[in-house]
């Protein structure tokens, strides 16, 4: 047995993991080679010293976090987590297949929207395919820091605003009204309800946050219909 | 009669085992479960940091650990030891963060680390002087990821390779190489250290 050779096995050696006979022939080789069992020295103190490396203290606040964290996970809004808590939002591919079932959803409600009245929307097409752009399927993408977070209120307002003026459109635009935010609305309780669940808050959040933002450009469109 | 387990271990009666912590944080005990967090943290952020090399990145995960070790704490029934379960759980939630991240662990490939091998005919190296614990650490650091996960789990944290080959999705043989090139690379960086 050369040193090489001897060398690759040492680990092994010191484990006990090698065959009899293999543990026999680099015992023997050790015997006669004060190099490799200088090495084998080595490595057998690093071995035993790594099994009592010291310990790191993380910083004293994070059991203030974690305590708030634990506290009430279900009550505490989307909203209130996303300010008081620092998160990742690199997006998977699943979670990106998600936000793309939520805008399927929507386009085929802007579909029917635009049969329904087409004179009305002229640069929806242009929007949608603008909103798409910004969220390509490169991964992994950052979808909610691309586009300005929406705020809650923004989209309950816009929601009301857009109620308001029903009574001047179809029923047949009505309709699809109805389907798309019930579509739209039926994903955020998704996201929401994942989230709970989730111990991976990161994740929740972001699907949320994009099943909002899906849910204002919908509204969107229909109120530019009054433009 | 059967006799009755014995479920609850302490030097000093007067400190409640991780079992009775577990069970009384399950019942919603919040007090309990810090008492085990104060308990446990330097291990878990210690893991976290160790693998993941990153002060932030291990203190987030660190509180992914114990907020999921809260929810879950309930199922812990005290067959294994306390540590151990929750050594397994920080493990995992590494590993997660890893492949969310796309760290590939396995395909480490770092053939330099060879020019530690003492070759015949070289002169008799020096011997390592002992291996000063801190100055280990900080090595670990210095370590590629595949081969420092794989150091981590097997040497610090005492995992089998097969375990270990199961968790990052490779080979026994994989692991037992990506061990030993950790190990000689340690030892370089070490000497390395010693000599300057």
């Amino acid at each position: 047995m050369i040193c090489s050779e001897c060398q690759d096995l040492l680990s092994e050696f010191i484990d006990k993991s090698l065959s009899e006979h293999r543990q026999t022939a680099v015992d023997g080789h050790l015997s006669g080679c004060p190099r490799c069992q200088t090495v084998c020295d080595d490595l057998s103190q690093i071995i035993l010293s790594s099994s009592n490396l010291p310990l790191h203290a993380p910083p004293s606040a994070l059991w203030a976090r974690i305590e708030h964290e634990i506290a009430d996970p279900v009550s505490r809004s989307w909203w209130s987590r996303l300010e008081s808590r620092r998160f990742s939002l690199t997006v998977t591919g699943r979670q990106l297949a998600a936000v793309a079932a939520a805008l399927v959803i929507c386009v085929g409600s802007v579909v029917v929207l635009s049969i329904a009245a087409p004179h009305s929307l002229p640069s929806m097409a242009a929007q949608w395919d603008g909103f798409q752009d910004s969220q390509t399927m490169a991964a992994p993408v950052m979808l909610s820091t691309r586009t300005a977070l929406p705020s809650k209120a923004a989209v309950e307002e816009m929601q009301r605003r857009v109620e308001g003026r029903q009574t001047q459109w179809s029923e047949e635009l009505r309709a699809a009204y109805q389907r798309g935010l019930a579509a739209a609305d039926a994903r955020i309780a998704e996201c929401e309800r994942a989230g709970a669940g989730s111990t991976n808050e990161a994740v929740g959040v972001t699907e949320t946050l994009d099943a909002y933002r899906v849910k204002l450009l919908f509204l969107e469109q229909f109120d530019k219909l009054h433009d | 009669m059967m006799p009755r387990p014995v479920l609850v271990q302490t030097d000093n009666p007067q400190v409640e085992s991780d079992l009775e912590l577990a069970r009384l944080s399950a019942q919603g005990d919040v007090e309990a479960f810090e008492t085990l967090y104060r308990r446990h943290n330097r291990r878990v952020y210690s893991l976290c940091l160790r693998m993941m090399n990153n002060p932030t990145e291990a203190e987030d995960v660190t509180q992914d650990v114990f907020v999921q070790l809260y929810r879950k704490i309930g199922s812990f029934r005290g067959e294994s030891a306390f540590t151990t379960w929750l050594h397994r759980m920080t493990v995992n939630q590494v590993l997660m963060r890893f492949r969310k991240r796309g760290v590939k662990l396995e395909l480490t490939s770092d053939d330099g680390d060879f020019a530690n091998v003492v070759q015949a005919g070289t002169e008799r190296p020096s011997r390592m002087p002992v291996v000063d614990r801190i100055a280990l650490d900080r090595a670990i650091t210095q370590l590629p990821p595949g081969y420092r996960t794989v150091f981590v789990l097997h040497d610090v944290e005492g995992y089998e390779h097969e375990e270990i080959a199961r968790q990052l999705h490779c080979t026994v043989g994989t692991s037992k190489s990506q061990l030993h090139k950790a190990r000689m690379k340690l030892r370089g960086l070490l000497n390395k250290k010693s000599s300057d």
